[in-house]
């Protein structure tokens, strides 16, 4: 199987979505104004699809995935908007379902392995925790072991007893993925799970993602910078810039005929491994200050066909395909 | 005439209880007055300690550093203060690169006074004059670090570095902290730079990408050696060693990820294994899918293979 092409296929998603969510808003408390972190934001994910969520930073992808389970720390709130996962508004869940639901149905793999791990324990304890958490009556060392196995890693057996320091990070991903896994969730949340690693080493654990999601037929919702990445992987894709998806649809859609200008922007940004463009396009200017949002459209301050109507009104999504939506007022 | 020529240069750190590590293991490089050089490879490979060697901020244990037909290594006294005055590093963090406590127009002026490139009058101006050049304006000069986005910083990084009006200027890692919309800004910037000022450029990264889009030539490098240069449109299209063309396919590529939906492309097994571990033969070995067993026990040479490139590898690809 191979990482850089693997797509899931489509007769795998039908019916409702696994994931659905409306218009959610998160902010985080200041003195003055909140900061609106992310405004506004719908996106769904069917069962055992990939779908991913690209920008830049600041763009209010992080926080995003991390109001799926409700993991966004104080001061962020939910300021408003609804999380539909399996049924049920996660927004409106009571702690104890929301314990059950995560790392059991919603699982994560952060980009910093090192970080995500806790040095004083073992490999085996930490898989184990969830283990004895979700699926009680389980053994815990023939199952870390079959996990450890199942991820890749050599040497599994002696790997149990060691602790996170011992290991690369590349096998500190490993680890992480098969934490993530180890009670077989229905979404894998993925937030720049390769930033980190070596590119030889990233296109391992793309590969492993892809395999074990094709196994499973879990969904995979991932968070990335790298367009290549979202080439690669993603069935379908949306761009956020500023706590709003600006354009949305599949990932052929967006990659090779981008309607909106920051879309278009960013794809003009990235430096291609076989073109021989002698100048590549750059966005002038900078992400705006999420404190100082503009006006109108938040993107009209870098946009090259910024016009009266883009300053005042926000543009509300419009459709291009039925699979490929566009915030601008100007994508025609 | 190369203005810079490495030869068979070494690097060796001391570890505890009388152990070494060999950071760079005979590595021969040379750059051209006004080229532009890429070197790429992946963490710890010794890109940045290459670049540490030659700017006399690591000390090596063999080999030779020529710039300008005059040996590096021997330099001392005023002689190695007139070599930091025409070579000039750009860093890859520009925040951990600056003194929080100068401001941008102190920092820059000490630059100019230090290697005394115009009077204390002029300095002011010329501070404008730097940072104007590098897409800010005069008036931040009066601003400290921390008042600036991470590719303001760089271009602060890159205006520092332009102050001393160097010949020669490696950038480590220059981009790889930026966003992408900002990234492209800071590539086209040098490259503006680089193209008007006529400087030697080494370009380090592990993006091979970025290193493509920057430099006629590359080098590249993995465990302290240097596995293969030559043209980057050459090296790129036809890689002769196996670790260049297991690098070039693990790249996540826009194009190729469109248009070659079922190629067969495969991530190279295993990892980069740690330098002190002394591995006998070709440091590619253990994860090269075309291993024989002349490779583990005899270190390839640099041939000329195709194209002139040169590839470390008993059996390059044609």
């Amino acid at each position: 199987m191979n990482a850089q092409t693997y797509k899931a296929s489509a007769k795998n998603i039908a019916g409702a979505p696994l994931l659905s969510v409306h218009n959610l808003r998160v902010y985080f408390r200041t003195r003055t104004e909140p900061i609106r972190a992310v405004d506004g934001v719908d996106f769904n994910v069917a069962n055992g699809e990939t779908v991913a969520i690209v920008g830049e930073s600041g763009s209010g992808k992080s926080v995003t995935a991390l109001s799926l389970a409700r993991l966004v720390p104080a001061p962020g709130y939910y300021a408003g908007g609804e999380i539909w996962f399996n049924s049920a508004d996660t927004l409106k869940l009571g702690l104890d379902k929301l314990q059950k639901m995560r790392g059991a149905e919603i699982s994560y793999v952060f980009q910093e392995p090192s970080s995500s791990l806790n040095p004083v324990f073992t490999v085996e304890y930490q898989i184990g925790e969830a283990l004895r958490l979700h699926r009680r009556g389980v053994n815990v060392r023939e199952e870390t072991f079959r996990l450890l196995n199942m991820v890749g890693i050599a040497d599994a057996k002696n790997r149990l007893r060691s602790y996170p320091h011992e290991l690369s990070g590349g096998m500190q991903q490993r680890v992480m993925i098969a934490m993530a896994l180890a009670c077989r969730p229905k979404l894998l949340v993925a937030d720049e799970p390769t930033t980190a690693l070596d590119v030889t080493v990233q296109a391992q654990i793309l590969e492993l993602l892809a395999r074990l999601q094709h196994e499973f037929g879990m969904a995979v919702l991932l968070i990335t910078h790298n367009l290549g990445i979202v080439a690669g992987m993603a069935r379908r894709v949306s761009v956020m810039y500023a706590g709003r998806i600006v354009e949305n649809g599949l990932t052929e859609e967006i990659l090779t005929a981008p309607k909106h200008p920051y879309t278009r922007g960013l794809l003009a940004a990235v430096p291609r491994l076989y073109s021989a463009e002698k100048r590549m396009s750059s966005i002038p200017g900078t992400m705006p200050d999420p404190v100082s949002l503009p006006t109108g459209c938040k993107f009209h301050p870098r946009c090259p066909f910024a016009a009266e109507l883009c300053r005042q009104n926000e543009p509300a999504e419009q459709t291009v395909s039925e699979t490929h939506g566009v915030k601008c007022h100007y994508w025609k | 005439m190369s203005l810079l020529e490495i030869n068979n240069l070494r690097v060796d750190f001391q570890l505890p209880r009388g152990r070494k590590l060999r950071a760079l293991n005979g590595v021969s490089l040379a750059v051209a007055k006004a080229e532009s050089v890429g070197l790429v490879g992946e963490s710890g490979c010794g890109k940045s300690t290459l670049a540490g060697a030659v700017l006399r901020l690591v000390k090596p244990s063999g080999g030779t550093i020529f710039y300008a037909g005059a040996d590096v290594l021997q330099l001392r006294g005023g002689k190695l203060f007139e070599f930091h005055g025409k070579t000039q590093m750009i860093f890859q963090d520009p925040y951990g690169s600056l003194n929080p406590r100068l401001s941008v127009g102190s920092a820059l002026e000490e630059c100019l006074a230090v290697h005394n490139i115009c009077s204390r009058d002029e300095r002011q101006a010329r501070v404008g004059e730097l940072l104007r050049s590098v897409g800010l304006e005069g008036r931040h000069a009066a601003r400290y670090p921390h008042e600036f986005s991470g590719g303001q910083r760089q271009r602060i990084g890159i205006a520092r570095a332009l102050a001393v009006n160097p010949e020669f200027i490696i950038a480590d890692e220059p981009v790889s902290a930026l966003d992408v919309s900002i990234q492209a800004q800071i590539l086209n910037l040098l490259k503006e730079l680089q193209e008007k000022k006529k400087f030697s450029f080494l370009f380090i990264a592990h993006d091979l990408a970025v290193v493509r889009y920057m430099c006629a030539r590359v080098y590249v490098m993995y465990l302290g050696e240097i596995m293969e240069a030559g043209a980057t449109d050459e090296v790129y299209s036809h890689p002769a060693h196996p670790y260049t063309r297991a690098l070039l396919d693990a790249v996540p590529d826009i194009d190729r990820a469109l248009a070659g939906r079922g190629s067969k492309r495969t991530a190279p097994e295993g990892e980069t294994p740690s330098l002190s571990a002394h591995l006998g033969g070709c440091p590619f070995h253990p994860r090269c899918p075309f291993v024989k067993s002349v490779c583990q026990e005899h270190a390839p040479e640099m041939k000329k293979v195709a194209g002139g490139r040169f590839s470390r590898c008993h059996f390059p690809a044609p």
